[in-house]
């Protein structure tokens, strides 16, 4: 029996302390085909916390690794990271929240050798949960296959985790913030004050009546021993 | 002089309506008398008037003060009038608008705005609370009207009592204006200037809207518990004093039945207070509330009924520490959600403000016991934050002890206290003047009087021989409910032998200290 109190005072205390998983997250590696002939072919994968700390900023990083190309001359040029934080809002569940344009213009040559590119998003204010959504722009580069770079072709990742808030106000159980400001409480005490006065009243009244009636008496017992005195000498 | 005949018909009326728990003055005239009784404190009256006609002694029994039971549209009618006045600007700056110290209207009805559906439910519920204390007293004096000839042939007959609904509507009518100031204390905020709630709002580190949630979701946790509880308890009071017949009260069937019907009654009591209630709130201070708050709502009057039914028998120490336990274990609940929720630590800060507040509650009992000593025994005013009735009261209880003493002052310069009904006198009033002159006069005629009491207590056609000192004694302290002094004992043993012992002279002294102890235990008994 207290083994059982101690465990679930233990187990209490654990929900009560919030443990937090604040280590990242991989996502699943996605491969994509860069053409039309599936001479390229490349991989993403992301990596990000599951809780963004409140008012900071988190890091995400993308690695694309190479996986084939028709020859070692041309490659993969990458121009440039979109990473969008849509939450719910208002019903809506893809409004974004947040979003980072990560400028990159970079040509992939080597095969197998993941690049990293990381970058750092501010944490949204507006959602306690969002998803992280990363669009790649990028176009082939080969002497007969190389796509139009004003026009390029877009790679979407989907961080597979929903992203939460660390909000720092849900780990703090009590927060009284002090006293209420003292031009509030003056005017408040003074509302109260009144119908204190009211309802204490009838005793206020009777208190008076009954001292009024003591005053009488003494002055009465006063009046007596004076006749009486008078009467004496 | 008033005839024997109208004074044992006044002490049979006074003892019909002391069955009814009615508290009754009687005023005394030449060949009429009128009784006065009351049974809420002053404002709610009976008046019986008692006259001798050629066809013999007729009764009559009125209703008095009947307009009084329509005083509760007095706040409804600041609340809708406020608006209107502001509206057009006829309102002083100094009551209303950024510059005043509280704006008064939103103090006094938060949000209220003024449309159909509003208006008829400020109209219907004091319209609701009115008529029902005017049916009260016009059924309770029908009740009187219609027993008193069974009363007066000795029919064995049990006097009807009012239905305990009919009492939980008038335990439902404090409760609600209870409530009423409990919002005025919680919502004030939102009547101040607007630098003070910025103030509030920066400090808490909120947004408007979140303060009036959090202040909306504190309230309607709080309100339901302490609504429920001083209906319940009220309710229970008033049916106490009100019922005195019903059986449930006085018997039962055990006490686990007596415990449940209690319980049963206060849930019916604080649940009829929250019909009232909630629509008010939500037409006034609570603007947006969910599912979930008016669960927390509802349920708060089902506990704090229970608690209120369980503590039926117990005095006014146990209410108020439910009362304030409640108060603070609502607060504790809620620190909790503080963190995640900051509007809800200006609420809790208020609540723990208002935990010494719930000690006002007992503060009533000190008049309570002078009131015994006018023998009024009331609780109308119990948890009222506007007890207007105590006022009338103390000032109809003081104006009444005058009145009878300058009635009775002014029979006393009247010889005639010293005849009998066909003017010959009882006693020969020239052996007591030459004895001990005027206040030998005086402590005779308060004897006489303290006799013709006693007689009247008498049926019409009972033979009543002079009484022993004992039994004067044993009348009075029986009418009045005090023990007998010994001044008392002095009076009555001075005026035997001053009447019947011839060689008896006393001293000067001796007869004014006896003279005013006696005219203070007629005075008493009137």
């Amino acid at each position: 029996m207290r083994k059982t109190f101690q465990a679930i005072f233990l187990l209490t205390l654990l929900i009560a302390s919030g443990i937090q998983n604040s280590a990242a997250l991989w996502g699943e590696n996605q491969t994509y085909i860069a053409d039309d002939n599936s001479y390229y072919k490349f991989s993403m994968v992301v990596e990000s916390p599951l809780k963004w700390a409140e008012n900071e900023r988190s890091t995400v990083k993308v690695n694309v690794t190479l996986d084939q190309t028709p020859d070692n001359v041309s490659g993969l040029r990458i121009l440039y990271i979109q990473f969008i934080l849509q939450g719910n809002v208002n019903g809506n569940s893809a409004t974004p929240v947040g979003s980072k344009f990560l400028t990159v213009n970079d040509e992939l040559r080597i095969l197998d050798k993941p690049v990293q590119y990381n970058t750092s998003i501010s944490t949204p204010s507006l959602v306690n949960q969002f998803e992280l959504n990363v669009t790649l722009a990028a176009i082939v580069t080969g002497n007969d296959t190389t796509q139009d770079i004003s026009n390029p072709r877009f790679y979407r990742y989907i961080f597979p985790e929903t992203l939460s808030k660390d909000s720092q106000q849900v780990q703090v159980f009590v927060d009284l913030y002090g006293f209420p400001p003292a031009s509030f409480l003056l005017r408040w005490v003074t509302i109260l004050l009144p119908i204190t006065l009211i309802f204490i009243s009838p005793n206020l009244l009777l208190i008076s009546g009954i001292r009024k009636k003591r005053e009488k008496k003494l002055e009465e017992n006063e009046k007596e021993e004076e006749t009486a005195g008078g009467e004496e000498e | 002089m008033t005839t024997i005949q109208i004074r044992r018909i006044s002490a049979k009326i006074n003892r019909y309506l002391s069955r009814f728990v009615f508290r009754t003055h009687t005023e005394y005239q030449n060949t009429r008398a009128k009784i006065l009784a009351a049974k809420d404190l002053g404002l709610d009256q009976i008046e019986c008037k008692i006259a001798e006609t050629s066809r013999g002694t007729a009764i009559g029994f009125y209703s008095k003060n009947g307009w009084t039971n329509f005083l509760v549209f007095i706040p409804f009618a600041f609340l809708l009038g406020l608006p209107l006045l502001k509206s057009n600007n006829l309102l002083p700056s100094s009551l209303s608008g950024e510059n005043s110290f509280v704006d008064i209207t939103s103090l006094l009805g938060g949000d209220l705005n003024l449309n159909f559906l509003s208006i008829s439910v400020l109209v219907l519920i004091p319209l609701i609370f009115s008529l029902m204390s005017y049916a009260m007293q016009q059924i309770r004096l029908s009740f009187i009207k219609s027993r008193f000839s069974f009363f007066t042939k000795d029919a064995n007959w049990n006097p009807s009592e009012l239905t305990p609904t009919m009492i939980s509507f008038r335990g439902a009518q404090t409760a609600f204006f209870h409530g009423w100031l409990f919002a005025i204390v919680y919502f004030s905020v939102f009547a101040m200037p607007s630098y003070i709630l910025s103030d509030v709002l920066a400090l808490y580190q909120i947004s408007q809207e979140t303060l009036r949630e959090g202040v909306n979701a504190g309230f309607l946790i709080v309100s339901g518990s302490l609504v429920g509880l001083v209906s319940a308890d009220k309710s229970n009071k008033l049916r106490k004093e009100y019922s005195r017949q019903d059986k449930t009260l006085r018997f039962g069937s055990g006490i686990v039945l007596r415990r449940v019907e209690g319980i049963l009654y206060s849930l019916s009591s604080a649940l009829i207070a929250g019909i009232f209630f909630l629509p008010f709130i939500s037409l006034t201070f609570v603007n947006s509330t969910s599912a979930s708050l008016l669960v927390f709502h509802t349920s708060g009057y089902l506990i704090a009924a229970v608690i209120g039914g369980y503590i039926r028998d117990e005095g006014a120490i146990s209410f108020v520490t439910a009362y304030g336990s409640m108060l603070l274990f609502l607060s504790l609940g809620l620190v909790f959600r503080t963190g995640a929720e900051p509007a809800f630590a200006f609420v809790v800060i208020l609540q723990l403000l208002l935990i010494p507040f719930s000690l006002l509650l007992i503060a009533n009992r000190g008049v309570e016991n002078k009131f015994a000593e006018y023998k009024v025994k009331s609780i109308d005013y119990y948890y009222q934050f506007l007890p207007l009735n105590i006022f009338v009261t103390i000032y109809l209880l003081l104006s009444r002890k005058r009145k009878r003493q300058i009635q009775y002052e002014k029979s006393l310069e009247e010889d005639t206290i010293l005849e009998d009904d066909e003017g010959q006198l009882y006693i020969d009033r020239s052996v007591i003047e030459g004895k001990s002159g005027e206040l030998g006069i005086l402590i005779a005629k308060h004897y006489f009087e303290l006799m013709a009491w006693y007689n009247s207590s008498f049926d019409e056609n009972q033979l009543v021989l002079i009484p022993t000192q004992k039994e004067l004694i044993s009348y009075v302290s029986e009418r009045t409910g005090k023990q007998p002094s010994m001044e008392d004992f002095e009076f009555l043993s001075m005026a035997d032998r001053l009447i019947w012992d011839i060689t008896f002279s006393p001293e000067k002294e001796e007869l004014a200290h006896t003279e005013k102890s006696g005219k203070k235990l007629v005075l008493e008994l009137r």
